[in-house]
């Protein structure tokens, strides 16, 4: 009986030991984050666009028209925006790298020549500088 | 990101709210789907208009309790006699159930609802735990029901505010779930010591 109890609390220690260090781990990133400038909410940042997003969303959160984004890839620009990047990369033959390349460029490039209007717009975007490499929206 | 979680994220643009009920009821039945960042995102999809709020939290809650009910019944056809069966071969002998079961008639609201919103990982052995001992349905609907809404509008409303920057806040989230977690299981096995370490329970042990 003294046994199992032994071997209970030493189990429940060793448990403990973990927690404490993995809330100590955590617990360090976290304020590391908040000792960083915080992400401004709906900051818009090329760097993010991924080959799992469809042209219609990109389209929604960078502002480009869809037909920008099918003309930069050499696609006819009516296409249905309900298509993944990598959809369209598996069907022309091109890595998915290759082609989030290619739209984070055009994208860029289309919000330097139409920059947003300041002030909150719809969905709430303001104004302010972007981060490095970034646009903002 | 994963390359699973980066499908999952092109069918909820591509399919909206089936697949996001689908893919939270799924977890929510302890497959170790990435549901967290699936649901931060729905909720940045929701502010660039690919899903409303509204109904998109509704969808994600419901969904999220109906995979807690399914385990919670599951426990209480299958535990109760599998248990009994095969639970003895693992050092879970009728007395020792019978324990825990009295343990957790006394705090199941509390283990229900830190598992549904910040120990997700013990989710699943709660909820079978609760069916197979029984524990009041009614009682473990409204703890189940409470803290899932505060974990998904959590993170729902977290992906909502930072939109098309939620990918910025993704770490951020990740660890401050993981230390809210951790702190909680520390805190429950300093209670469990603490009561170990009793004297009491020593004199007990002699």
């Amino acid at each position: 009986m003294a046994t199992t109890r032994r071997l209970t609390l030493g189990a429940l220690g060793l448990a403990l030991l973990v927690a404490v260090a993995f809330a100590f781990v955590h617990g360090w990133r976290l304020y590391r984050h908040f000792t960083h400038p915080f992400p401004p909410p709906r900051q818009v940042d090329v760097q993010h666009i991924g080959s799992w997003m469809t042209v219609g969303y990109i389209a929604r959160a960078y502002g480009v028209p869809p037909p920008e984004i099918f003309r930069a890839l050499g696609l006819p620009p009516e296409r249905n925006p309900r298509v993944t990047l990598a959809d369209l990369a598996a069907a022309s033959g091109r890595s998915p790298d290759e082609v989030v390349q290619v739209v984070r460029a055009r994208v860029t490039a289309w919000q330097a020549a139409h920059p947003a209007p300041r002030g909150p717009g719809p969905g709430g975007r303001g104004p302010g500088p972007g981060p490095p490499g970034g646009v903002r929206r | 990101m994963s390359a699973l979680a980066q499908q999952f994220l092109s069918w909820l643009l591509l399919y909206g709210y089936p697949i996001a009920g689908a893919l939270v009821f799924v977890g929510a039945l302890g497959l170790p789907l990435p549901t967290t960042v699936l649901l931060v995102a729905a909720g940045a999809f929701a502010a660039e208009g690919e899903f409303s709020l509204g109904p998109l939290l509704v969808l994600v809650t419901v969904c999220a309790v109906l995979g807690d009910v399914t385990c919670y019944w599951a426990g209480r056809w299958v535990g109760e006699h599998a248990l009994a069966q095969h639970g003895p071969r693992w050092g879970l002998t009728a007395e020792r159930l019978s324990h825990a079961c009295q343990r957790l008639q006394r705090w199941g609201g509390w283990a229900v609802f830190l598992t549904r919103c910040l120990v997700t990982l013990l989710a699943l052995p709660v909820s079978l735990l609760a069916g197979a001992s029984k524990y009041s349905a009614l009682r473990y609907l409204a703890f189940a029901l409470t803290g899932e809404t505060v974990w998904t509008s959590s993170y729902v409303l977290a992906g909502y505010t930072f939109g098309a920057n939620w990918q910025a806040i993704e770490p951020i989230l990740g660890d401050a779930s993981a230390f809210l977690a951790a702190v909680v299981v520390t805190v429950a096995l300093g209670f469990l010591a603490s009561r170990l370490l009793r004297p009491e329970a020593t004199t007990a042990a002699r």
